[in-house]
């Protein structure tokens, strides 16, 4: 089937069998290697990806759901604000992550800091847990979603102080 | 590749984005019965330029050898575990590959598997090592208490960030291997016999290594045979890259561990004998059973002293997937078993666990590890600070009172912390017969570029900054002037196996006094200046207390009443490894051990593949998430700060699981002896 999405902010346009993983796709057709097939099975979230703005396992998602819809890699969260941001927050919890996971923490901090979440909030330590790689300290990852969630918190209740 | 090995990240590729014009990928055809001889292999039709490749094809040695043990590259005739490697295809299309693997039958005259290692037939042995030190037996006659348990740590996977794999091409002449190995030469020379060629004309350049817990030391070598093996058929580049169910199911775990001991107390409660029986489960092949059983022997009294030691020790062959290393060569497997009759020994002189080790440390000149210690085991500072952070004792009597004045006996109490201490001896590698003395060159060039030349490749490219900081502060340059070259086996001296924090304990040492004698050179001889250091191989072997990093570690934990699965509410260590290079960076990793050590004890339950297994092992195998792990807390003693840096890597390892039993049999008020937790029967326990 003819697949149209949007990828990375650019329309693009493949022929893909219907349940095609979407993480096969896109490191495949589009060779974004950011996005690592590691579990195959949805644990390990180093293919994570938004989809609609939402962080998902590309491993676990069929390349039909995508039609229509607008995907982000870490290729294309590279050129954001808030990857600027996650870079930041991670450098300054002393954090060099591995090229496995780099990708998926850092989309994932960012998608906390885009929608305003509060570190205090049970979401953040949910999102961080389905990235799983054991390459650093969970207390530094968590830092650093202290550190990221904190700038954005300060700009947003400083106002009303 | 994506990306090139650059002065700045000196060749740490992802075996993923390993591609080359005319790739065949390798897939492998496995014995789907665990022991028995092989009648036929049927592979479908192949494709024009897909290759079926078995034993048969082997041009050289069929055979990857280490320590005196032989490991078939593909199996022939026979098959040992479920999963060996009977044969490859290769392909230019992976899907192709995986649906002709799976439509190849691979017919087995299946005979009745052995799984057992407890107990075990004479067939069944391995490797054996005995120790006897002081009078065993006359100790225990004259012992005030003798003291009996039973000690099991079952297996555990590494889980490394990239699951392993190989790949390879022809270079001009040459074929170039990438395989993410903690022993570059003994890729090449593995493969160099396998293909039937010199090792000068293969070049191993080591890819992405991770936290690899000491568990890639020889299995890459066996897929870079593979790999190597279809570039040389077809001609071709070829990249094998297991998927994370055959890694966890078919790579090496560590070894299984059983120890029945014997502990002798006198009226105070010294320990004046320890007897064991260990026996250690090593799967279909175990070429590390030797060292793995040595290093045993030597931990086996932990950082105690003990004047009668008895031990008998096998490495037990089973029809499981093969077993090794893990975080060390096994010595924290016995130092677990010890630090739990440590407890029992204080409960018993009924004193508490602190007193006792503190007692029964080893002084200075003791003989129970072996040759006399220069140093004693150094915990005195550790252990204030440790007892300071986790406010300990007033834990632990508070705990032992609710143990000992429950209302219903029948309850559990609930509560529990538990303290264990830990040494890790910095110069582990050298019980690796086949690994030669550790080696550095630096030079000093006419452009003051400082070059340095390894096979130790450390965990990460920031480690690589450690060294770099450590030259250039010996020659008084600036750290942008030191380069240190990427491993390629053409371009660097034979380092050894990069093992057991070997990149801190020894690597760093060696830059240093290699940079001392290009210092003492400087401004006396022409540029440019080479220098190269190695490790000194004496027959004599040292104290594994002498230099040691020491560590103490602290788990407080609940007991959750609605599943009885344990809360731990947090983890306290105070570690002395000598001088530390980077704070920052020795509390990350230490912090990422202890995390993991954890995880190892609750959470990490691993089913080896058997005859009857059929799911994947990703579902049953859950290591804890990022939300479970407790509050850590870190200190490390100023007092190591004038010695050399030690390496942290396996303290995490000894110390956390040990606390965590320790403080379980508190909460449990009975006496844990076997990790990682069963969930099933201590639900069964609770009922």
């Amino acid at each position: 089937m003819t697949i149209d999405f949007i990828l990375n902010g650019e329309d693009v346009s493949v022929q893909a069998e219907p349940m095609e993983r979407l993480v096969d796709l896109l490191r495949e057709r589009f060779k974004l290697h950011s996005v690592i097939g590691d579990c195959g099975v949805g644990l390990c979230g180093k293919c994570l990806v938004l989809l609609e703005g939402k962080p998902v396992n590309a491993c676990i998602v069929p390349a039909f759901r995508v039609r229509g819809a607008e995907v982000v890699s870490y290729e294309g969260f590279c050129n954001t604000e808030e990857h600027d941001k996650a870079r930041q927050a991670l450098e300054k919890a002393g954090l060099d992550l591995c090229a496995f996971c780099k990708g998926a923490y850092s989309m994932a901090l960012g998608y906390l800091i885009e929608h305003g979440v509060r570190f205090e909030d049970e979401a953040v330590a949910e999102l961080l847990s389905s990235i799983h790689c054991s390459c650093s300290a969970p207390s530094a990852l968590l830092e650093a979603a202290r550190f990221a969630l904190a700038e954005k918190e300060g700009g947003r209740y400083a106002r009303g102080r | 590749m994506k990306r090139e090995h650059t002065d700045q990240d000196p060749g740490m590729p992802r075996l993923a984005d390993f591609h080359k014009p005319d790739l065949v990928y390798v897939g492998t055809v496995r014995s789907p019965a665990a022991r028995g001889s092989i009648k036929s292999i049927s592979s479908p039709h192949l494709p024009r330029d897909y290759r079926f490749i078995t034993a048969e094809d082997i041009p050289g040695d069929h055979f990857l050898r280490l320590e005196g043990e032989t490991v078939p590259i593909l199996a022939k005739g026979r098959v040992s575990y479920k999963g060996e490697a009977v044969g490859l295809i290769a392909g230019p299309d992976r899907r192709r590959v995986l649906e002709a693997i799976k439509l190849t039958r691979v017919d087995i005259a299946p005979e009745t598997p052995e799984y057992g290692y407890e107990r075990f037939e004479s067939s069944q042995v391995l490797a054996r090592e005995k120790l006897e030190r002081g009078d065993c037996r006359a100790a225990m006659e004259k012992a005030h208490k003798i003291l009996k348990a039973e000690f099991r740590l079952g297996p555990l996977d590494h889980y490394y960030p990239e699951p392993q794999g190989a790949a390879s091409y022809y270079d001009y002449d040459k074929l170039v291997i990438i395989t993410s190995t903690q022993w570059p030469f003994h890729v090449r020379d593995s493969v160099a016999k396998a293909l039937g060629v010199k090792p000068e004309e293969l070049v191993v350049k080591p890819s992405y290594l991770g936290p690899h817990l000491d568990g890639k030391l020889w299995y890459p070598s066996l897929l870079a045979c593979h790999a190597s093996l279809c570039s040389r058929i077809l001609g071709r580049p070829a990249l094998l890259s297991l998927s994370r169910n055959e890694d966890f199911l078919y790579t090496t775990k560590r070894a299984p561990f059983f120890g029945a001991y014997r502990a002798a107390i006198d009226e105070e409660g010294r320990l004046q004998a320890l007897e064991a029986s260990i026996s250690l489960n090593l799967g279909a092949y175990g070429p590390l059973a030797q060292p793995i059983l040595r290093k045993i022997l030597e931990a086996l009294p932990g950082p105690y002293t003990c004047p009668a030691l008895s031990c008998k020790a096998w490495a037990v062959r089973t029809n499981l997937s093969p077993m090794g290393s893990y975080a060390g060569l096994g010595g924290s497997s016995a130092q677990f078993a010890m630090e739990r009759i440590a407890d029992l020994c204080a409960a018993e002189a009924d004193q508490d666990p602190v007193a006792w080790r503190t007692a029964n440390a080893a002084p200075r000149g003791d003989t129970s590890a072996g040759s006399p210690a220069k140093q004693g085991a150094r915990f005195t500072e550790l252990n204030e600070l440790l007892l300071g952070i986790s406010d300990y004792k007033r834990k632990r009597s508070a705990y032992e009172l609710i143990r000992k004045r429950r209302p219903d006996p029948e309850s559990v109490p609930g509560f529990g912390i538990g303290l264990a201490w830990a040494y890790q001896s910095n110069d582990g590698a050298r019980l690796l017969n086949a690994t030669g003395p550790t080696s550095v060159e630096v030079s000093l060039g006419k452009d003051s570029v400082l070059t340095i030349r390894s096979s130790v490749l450390p965990m990460d490219a920031g480690a690589l900054e450690l060294w770099r900081r450590e030259a250039a502060s010996t020659l008084d340059i600036e750290p942008s002037l030191v380069r240190i070259l990427p491993v390629s086996t053409d371009t660097v001296p034979d380092s050894g196996a990069a093992a057991f924090s070997s990149g801190i304990s020894v690597v760093t040492r060696l830059i240093s006094e290699a940079c001392d004698g290009i210092r003492s050179k400087r401004f006396r001889e022409a540029l440019p200046i080479s220098v190269r250091k190695s490790t000194r191989s004496t027959k004599r072997l040292a104290s594994p207390l002498d230099g040691a990093s020491f560590g103490g570690a602290a788990v407080e934990l609940a007991i959750d009443p609605l599943d009885g699965s344990p809360l731990v509410r947090g983890i306290w260590m105070s570690v002395n490894a000598g001088r530390i290079l980077s704070r920052s960076r020795a509390e990350h990793s230490l912090k990422r051990d202890i995390a993991r050590a954890l995880s190892n004890c609750v959470s990490e339950r691993f089913y080896p593949a058997q005859e009857d297994y059929t799911g994947s092992p990703l579902f049953s195998y859950a290591p804890l998430r990022i939300q479970d792990i407790p509050p850590i807390e870190l200190r490390f003693c100023e007092a190591g700060a004038e010695m050399s840096p030690g390496g942290l890597g396996e303290l995490a390892f000894i110390a956390v699981p040990a606390a965590f039993a320790s403080a379980l049999s508190q909460a449990m008020d009975e006496a844990q002896h076997e990790l990682p937790l069963d969930k099933r029967a201590r639900g069964e326990m609770l009922r």
